[in-house]
């Protein structure tokens, strides 16, 4: 995840039209902060979480967390 | 509170009427056998006397030591009735088991005694088990199939859990083909209870033993300090225990530390028990204490400092634990009867600090259905098994969500459970628990027997 390359995205920020970057982006749940990379505006922070993202690993994340 | 149940007389065994009488923070059972008089047995001290109640020294708010109040605590269970009844209840529980009309609760464990021989002499022992090889006649491996094949004919759905126990079941040379055979006629989680004495001294057996198909090692763990050996087993054995965890770990084969609270005992060493198991993560899977209980012909009745009653675990945990624990982090177990165990499961974070798992105590239950013990089954084996998992590479077809898998990783390899089990015996028997019990022994004739009915009444040695 070094180079500029891999960090860009195909997605753009609707309110600043900026590409969307992927970068580390601190994440709480159930009392617990976790780093993971998302897709997010450089200029106003928006971090976007795509389809596939949510009902695929965030989903499994959520319910390794949720222990259900 | 006067609640009205049903006991036994501990002299004569014979069922008698008891009522759950509170008395401050402390609930007892009060009985009173037309021969042998009256008994009284503590079941809950939720005072700050008994170290169960609020500390004043402890970081907890006052709101969470309520849930450890009697009756904040015994919320309903979600219980589901047996497929397969043994015998006819002739309203003589518990002395008509196997299980009967009256049994409202499926297992989630079945034990299975493969052999009654056992390498150790503890001075507590459920099993009563024989120190020298020989005395007693195994069960063969046709008798353990037809068990098994028994109990996959009695549900449908996901099979029980196995635990293999004995005796000490190491002993028996053929226990790899055991594990296997459970394994190939679809038994999803299969953990073997041990003292660990072969698993330390024979490198190679874990290995052998995960190959067959073991899940998990449950292993008889008392603290971190040898005296507590000298006093429970009669001799050290922290460095046995020491090298069968990491024979286990070698095999990459999880643990969990079964604990025997026994008060004066070990009540002092949860704390340092519990940072043991953490740092021995991820192939120590979690810690389960076990309150002593008083089987067999015990001289007298018990006093309540002999015992250590569910809140008064939770408090010593709590304290001990230096505030990282919370005493609403603990639930009682969504099936079976909740004075009977509780359970709670953490994330354990880089920097020691632990996050826990589970939902809020007042949210239990909810989507929970008629499958909650099909749930507990794959929930206890989930917790208990280690899984190696392998990072991707690449997980989306378009970004690099590596640090995801990562996180996962994390919560399955760093996921550390704390559960405890109370057992009952002939002093404290409530009928009531008894007839939600699902933790249950298979035994010959393919019945089976409620786990605390077996060992007070049951077990070929304890008449």
């Amino acid at each position: 995840m070094n180079s500029e390359n891999e960090k860009n995205t195909p997605w753009v920020c609707g309110k600043c039209n900026s590409k969307l970057e992927l970068q580390k982006v601190k994440v709480t749940y159930l009392g617990g902060s976790f780093e993971v990379e998302l897709m997010k505006c450089p200029v106003c922070n928006f971090v976007f979480i795509d389809e596939d993202l949510a009902l695929g690993k965030m989903l499994e994340v959520e319910k390794g967390l949720e222990d259900k | 509170m006067n609640e009205k149940t049903k006991s036994i007389c501990p002299v004569c065994h014979k069922t008698i009427s008891a009522l759950r009488i509170q008395k401050g923070n402390k609930i007892y059972l009060h009985k009173e056998c037309d021969l042998h008089g009256k008994f009284e047995a503590l079941l809950w001290d939720a005072s700050t006397q008994g170290g169960g109640g609020y500390q004043q020294n402890s970081k907890n708010d006052i709101n969470s030591e309520e849930c450890l109040e009697w009756q904040n605590w015994t919320t309903e269970a979600v219980n589901t009735i047996p497929a397969v009844f043994d015998t006819k209840s002739n309203h003589n529980c518990p002395h008509d088991c196997g299980l009967c009309e009256s049994h409202q609760q499926q297992a989630c464990c079945v034990l299975i005694e493969i052999t009654q021989n056992c390498d150790q002499n503890c001075n507590y022992c459920f099993a009563s088990a024989h120190s020298s090889k020989g005395k007693s006649e195994d069960l063969s491996l046709g008798e353990i199939r037809e068990m098994y094949a028994s109990l996959l004919a009695r549900n449908t759905g996901r099979s029980f859990n196995i635990q293999l126990s004995g005796g000490e079941p190491t002993m028996r040379e053929d226990l790899p083909e055991i594990i296997r055979m459970g394994k190939e006629m679809g038994f999803p989680y299969i953990q073997l209870n041990t003292n660990g004495r072969r698993l330390a001294t024979d490198p190679a057996y874990a290995r052998k033993l995960h190959e067959a198909g073991l899940s998990s090692v449950f292993l008889q763990f008392d603290g971190t300090e040898e005296a507590i050996y000298e006093n429970i087993r009669g001799k050290p054995l922290l460095e046995l225990k020491e090298k069968a965890i990491e024979n286990c770990a070698a095999a990459e084969l999880g643990t969990v530390l079964v604990v025997t609270v026994v008060p004066g005992v070990n009540d002092h060493n949860l704390g340092d028990i519990l940072r043991y198991g953490i740092k021995r993560l991820p192939f120590v899977r979690g810690i389960h204490f076990q309150p002593v209980s008083y089987f067999g012909r015990f001289p007298h009745q018990p006093l309540d400092t002999d015992r250590i009653t569910i809140p008064q675990l939770i408090g010593k945990l709590v304290i001990q634990s230096e505030d990282k624990l919370k005493t609403n982090q603990f639930v009682p177990l969504q099936t079976g009867h909740p004075v009977c165990s509780f359970h709670g499961n953490f994330l354990i974070m880089e920097d020691g600090g632990l996050i826990s798992l589970d939902s809020d105590p007042n949210k239990c239950g909810c989507g929970y259905n008629e499958d909650s013990i099909e749930r507990a089954r794959n929930y206890i084996a989930k917790k208990w098994t280690y899984k190696f998992q392998r990072i991707a590479e690449k997980v989306s077809k378009d970004y690099d969500y590596s640090s995801w898998d990562r996180l996962l990783a994390k919560i399955n390899s760093h996921g550390f459970s704390i559960t405890a089990m109370a057992f009952q015996d002939a002093w404290n028997l409530d009928l009531e628990r008894l007839q939600k019990c699902r933790v249950q022994v298979a035994v010959k004739g393919n019945k089976l027997i409620p786990f605390c009915a077996y060992n007070i009444l049951h077990r070929p040695n304890s008449k």
